[in-house]
């Protein structure tokens, strides 16, 4: 089975696991996404090889060692006859997610509005769009580089984040993610980006530069009474900070700056949690962890294509109690 | 000054002007001294009189003794005149279209069978929104519009529909929406000077549109080509999914 497609729709329905599904409990989860893991090995070899370099294990010190290999991969369209080729007409649509478009070409792509219109963050296609005498474009986002458009594209039922809304992000990295997500809330929304490697921190700050709605916090997401004074309470916890303790910092960082049933976007990477355990067991731990913490976990699905091991959890920080009757 | 009439009605005309002007007993005139328009005039007495023989003397004059100041129209014209620049006229001229934009008189009023309501139904209102709302995918989305449907658009995207048949090598899912979309631009990718040559089309090949594109490719024409006279062939011959076409026909009917 190849990648899961660009379709709007996403998968919608049964991936979410927790919905539809009563009290169900989130133990049995491996098993019934068979389907999905099925494929593993052979058909998703030429996807895996080139990226084997930049990802390795440079991942271990400060929060997230390392940047995340600045143009290491291959985008799509990088080179062959591939259907991103400057100069290609594309037409771009309206995602299913607020603030998110697809390009349909050869091709299909998923694009951001971009917020600064000339500027590529990382070196990602773009595409421009005449409307009128006004101009504007929209960026290419890569979801073997981002996590939230990997999870976009597995189908996940909601991602929390649109146009106008404040969004707390831990473990910002070089500011790749970051920019999509500041091209999705737009110039009404807030990102405030936490990363706590200075040698990344560094390109954050200079996507922050051009960005005005990002706000760069350098600093540990373990303690975010050293950046109380500069965030605002937010909409939506955005956390990629593969650490074992991620389940704690994200708590910590809901308690701070969360409003009550505001939601928590959570990428968990198996291998930095526990080497040693099965990714699913991992994963139903880390859940349990959340829900102690107050977060009703909604939704998780793995980003198997894109990412082996990872799995993306929503949840909603103390949620609205259910109307009886 | 019990009887002054306040007119206010445009027939007041020039005829009174003159008739409440000139038999304007003295009193009042001095009486309304504070006025600006008093004190001019008083001034120039000898030019009314001057004026007053070269107006139409009516047959008769009332005299009603206005006085014409009090009245809610300013009777004294010539005044008025002196003051009135291009520039004012047309700002009026302005001002009285900016405000008739909303009158329902229109110059086709009299062709209409009823006269329109001024007021609108709540559900037309709510209409009207929708229609407005419609014409972008909203501020979710940054406004993206639906742009309106040209032969060119239309078969750009009924290509895109339909990309799984131009390449025998590339594989795709299948369509989620069976219609046209409704909100789309259309876009070119943006060449980045770091791009490797392969990675960018030449400018003198770049086309306007996805078809041309495809048209201009030989590959795909031939690709094409060969395929569309295979099922010629298949179906003059009743080869394939054609083997039984006739007769299935034939039953139809």
């Amino acid at each position: 089975m190849g990648r899961p497609g660009f379709s709007p729709r996403g998968g919608g329905g049964d991936r979410g696991g927790f919905r539809g599904r009563g009290g169900g409990g989130f133990g049995g989860r491996g098993g019934d996404r068979g389907g999905f893991r099925g494929g593993r090995g052979g058909d998703r070899g030429g996807f895996r090889g080139g990226r084997g370099g930049f990802r390795g294990g440079d991942r271990g010190g400060g929060f997230r060692g390392g940047d995340r290999g600045g143009r290491g991969g291959r985008g799509f369209g990088r080179g062959g006859r591939g259907g991103m080729r400057g100069g290609k007409k594309v037409v771009v649509e309206p995602h299913r997610h607020e603030g998110v478009f697809i390009s349909r070409g050869k091709e299909d792509a998923l694009v951001t509005l971009n917020m600064v219109p000339g500027e590529s963050v990382y070196g990602e296609k773009r595409i421009s769009v005449e409307d009128g005498e006004k101009k504007i474009e929209y960026r290419a986002w890569n979801p073997f580089r981002s996590k939230l458009a990997a999870a976009i594209l597995g189908g996940v039922d909601k991602i929390h984040i649109k146009p106008g809304c404040k969004v707390l992000y831990l473990g910002a990295a070089s500011g790749t993610t970051v920019s999509h997500v500041s091209d999705i809330v737009g110039p009404e929304g807030l990102v405030y980006a936490v990363e706590f490697s200075h040698r990344s921190g560094r390109d954050l700050i200079n996507v922050a530069k051009k960005r005005t709605n990002i706000i760069p916090i350098i600093e540990d997401a373990r303690h975010p009474h050293k950046y109380r004074m500069l965030v605002g309470m937010v909409d939506t916890v955005f956390a990629d900070v593969a650490q074992p303790d991620q389940a704690r910092i994200v708590a910590i960082n809901a308690h701070h700056f969360l409003k009550n049933g505001g939601h928590v976007v959570i990428s968990i990477k198996a291998n930095c949690i526990d080497s040693t355990a099965a990714p699913e067991a991992v994963f139903a731990e880390e859940v349990n962890k959340l829900k102690a913490e107050k977060i009703k976990p909604q939704e998780q699905l793995t980003l198997e294509p894109y990412e082996r091991d990872h799995a993306v959890v929503v949840g909603c920080y103390r949620p609205p109690a259910k109307k009886t009757g | 000054m019990a009887d002054i009439s306040y007119w206010s009605s445009s027939t007041v005309e020039s005829g009174f002007y003159l008739s409440s002007h000139t038999h304007q007993p003295k009193s009042v005139n001095e009486a309304a001294q504070g006025d600006d328009n008093c004190t001019s005039r008083s001034g120039n007495k000898d030019e009314n009189a001057e004026r007053k023989e070269k107006r139409i003397q009516l047959s008769s004059s009332l005299q009603c003794n206005i006085q014409s100041d009090s009245c809610y129209v300013t009777l004294n014209w010539d005044k008025n005149l002196e003051g009135i620049s291009h520039a004012n006229i047309n700002q009026a001229k302005k001002d009285t279209e900016e405000l008739m934009k909303k009158s329902v008189i229109t110059d086709d009023f009299e062709r209409k069978e009823t006269i329109p309501s001024y007021e609108e139904g709540l559900r037309q209102i709510k209409k009207k929104r929708r229609l407005e709302r419609e014409k972008t995918k909203g501020k979710n989305w940054f406004q993206m519009p639906a742009p309106e449907m040209t032969e060119e658009r239309k078969h750009d995207l009924t290509i895109l529909q339909m990309r799984k048949a131009l390449d025998p090598k590339r594989f795709y899912k299948g369509n989620d929406i069976k219609a046209l979309p409704r909100y789309f631009q259309f876009g070119e990718v943006v060449e980045t000077p770091a791009d490797f040559y392969h990675a960018r089309i030449p400018k003198k090949q770049r086309k306007s549109t996805i078809v041309d594109e495809l048209l201009a490719d030989v590959e795909t024409r031939k690709y094409n080509k060969r395929k569309y006279t295979e099922i010629q062939e298949a179906k003059r011959k009743n080869l394939g999914p054609y083997k039984h076409m006739k007769r299935l026909k034939r039953k139809k009917h």
